[in-house]
């Protein structure tokens, strides 16, 4: 579903205006930066369970899970920009 | 410690946003969706509600609405995955409304639930100054407004009559600004001066006239010139005075104590008495040549009990006066105002002004509330009590032990009268003051 939309989207963006981006173009745009920065949410406030951690406020055990989840949303992240970069390719190689 | 409701769909996000607002000592509650959180929000009471702009349900915006119709509506930051919406949000929801762009970090968590609430000024309701100084939109008062205006196109001496603290000495200045006259406004209290000074006071005098004039003094019809002079307490001015003032204003020249010139003089002159003319003319204080002299126009101002409907809005008036001078932020609220409009205020304006003021010192000065004093005591008054004997929300037994204890007082304490009073037999009353622990079995 979400390969199908960056696809779309980079098939308008590729085939009929290659210069300009329309302000529909920027507004698909701003949907995928905002997918990309949920795991990226995540990976933050895991981090401040850890720091909250190491201070000595919460459990240690809390910061080995959250760093564990930080690992899970970085690859997340990875996905979705490789996803990304994917669909540009196809979008680029159909026009 | 803050309540907060945490809307967002992210579960890995609420579970550990919550972690950190536990951690900062608060109590928080989740929602996933606007469902979720209207239910949360027709059960519980929150301080701060943290909500996502994009819910699978709509947009955390819809819950604005319900938000500002709750009695108590919690302070609200916006949760946003992206930064250019931070500028819709400014746009849609004021300054108000904080908001918080993902990826979030705790202490930007942690400042926007320790941010005090801006304090929002308390709205200012316009109030009209007629003449720039007079307060007030009852008839009464209008009729005043009608009368200042018109005399104040002539050059007639007016005369106020009026209890104490209604502000005579409000209107003459009024008088004066609405006349445009070049000269000055000079106000005098003629009650205020020794039988020797009175004379000085009002024609000056000359060096050398008496031991102490050590120089020429211009007297307040001199200062006046080209103005009004403000006569006030006429009534209390010495009768052997009189002759002299009423040369005055039948040549209008006046000769400086210790003097032989005569200076000629013109301004009109606005006299005032708390006496009622009936008064006046009874007990001859003022003798009835210069009473004519200088009631050409009298003019009667209402006593405040007498255009209640203005006591609102002087009470607001003299509390936006106080929290400008203080740095405050007090407002009345319509409760009480509805408890100083059932007081007759037989000290007028000014004990009202005075009362404001008591009751705004009174008052936390961090808080917008008033602290009432329980009663408004005057010395001109019985004491009267601010506290409306029936208010939704007292209790039946409170109620009845109140009216009990009224009705002992009334009857000094005899129990078979008060009984007979209450339509209750005498055992039952004793049963109740038993029951209040005022007395004991064997009494």
């Amino acid at each position: 579903m979400r390969n199908s939309r960056y696809y779309c989207f980079f098939k308008v963006k590729l085939g009929e205006e290659k210069n300009n981006m329309t302000e529909n173009e920027s507004a698909m745009l701003n949907v995928f930066v905002h997918d990309a920065r949920k795991p990226l949410n995540r990976i933050t406030m895991q981090a401040e369970l850890v720091k909250m951690a190491l201070n000595g406020d919460i459990p240690a055990q809390q910061a080995l899970t959250a760093l564990d989840k930080i690992i899970a949303s970085a690859k997340d992240c990875s996905h979705i920009l490789s996803d990304l970069t994917a669909q540009m390719h196809k979008a680029s190689s159909d026009t | 410690m803050l309540t907060v409701l945490l809307v967002d769909d992210d579960t890995e996000f609420t579970d550990v946003a919550c972690t950190i607002i536990e951690f900062l000592g608060h109590e928080v509650l989740t929602a996933g969706n606007l469902e979720e959180a209207r239910s949360w929000l027709q059960k519980e009471t929150f301080d701060h509600i943290l909500l996502d702009f994009m819910l699978p349900d709509g947009s955390g915006a819809h819950l604005f609405n319900e938000l500002d119709s709750l009695p108590k509506p919690p302070r609200v930051t916006l949760i946003t995955g992206h930064p250019s919406i931070k500028g819709v949000i400014k746009d849609l929801c004021g300054p108000n409304i904080d908001y918080l762009v993902k990826p979030i970090q705790r202490e930007e968590i942690e400042d926007v639930l320790s941010r005090k609430s801006k304090k929002t000024a308390p709205k200012v309701e316009k109030i009209e100054r007629h003449f720039d100084l007079l307060i007030g939109e009852s008839e009464a008062m209008k009729e005043l407004y009608k009368l200042i205006s018109r005399v104040s196109k002539t050059s007639a001496n007016v005369m106020l009559l009026g209890e104490s603290g209604v502000g005579k000495e409000v209107v003459a200045a009024a008088i004066h600004k609405a006349s445009e006259s070049e000269g000055a406004y000079i106000a005098t209290n003629c009650g205020a001066f020794s039988k020797e000074l009175i004379g000085s006071e009002l024609f000056g005098h000359e060096k050398g006239a008496f031991t102490g004039a050590i120089g020429r003094k211009e007297g307040v019809f001199e200062q006046a010139e080209g103005g009004t002079l403000f006569l006030d307490e006429i009534t209390e001015m010495p009768i052997d005075m009189q002759p002299n003032l009423l040369r005055v204003l039948e040549n209008k020249v006046v000769i400086r104590v210790g003097g032989t010139k005569t200076i000629p003089v013109n301004c009109r002159v606005v006299s005032a008495t708390n006496r009622t003319m009936e008064e006046i003319a009874q007990s001859k204080v003022l003798r009835e040549d210069i009473y004519f002299r200088l009631a050409v126009f009298p003019i009667t101002i209402p006593p405040l009990r007498e255009r209640k409907e203005d006591i609102s809005l002087l009470a607001k008036t003299f509390i936006d006066e106080f929290n400008k001078e203080n740095g405050t932020q007090f407002n009345w609220e319509d409760a009480q105002l509805d408890t100083l409009q059932a007081y007759d205020w037989p000290g007028n304006v000014r004990e009202l002004r005075h009362f404001c003021h008591r009751a705004a010192i009174m008052s936390d000065p961090e808080s917008s509330q008033i602290e009432l004093p329980k009663t408004i005591e005057s010395p001109f008054a019985q004491k009267q009590s601010t506290t409306p004997a029936l208010q939704a929300g007292r209790t039946i037994e409170d109620v009845e032990k109140e009216l009990i204890y009224a009705t002992l007082d009334k009857v000094n304490g005899n129990k078979t009268m008060a009984a007979e009073m209450l339509g209750i037999s005498t055992k039952t009353l004793y049963n109740r003051l038993h029951a209040y622990g005022d007395i004991s079995k064997d009494e």
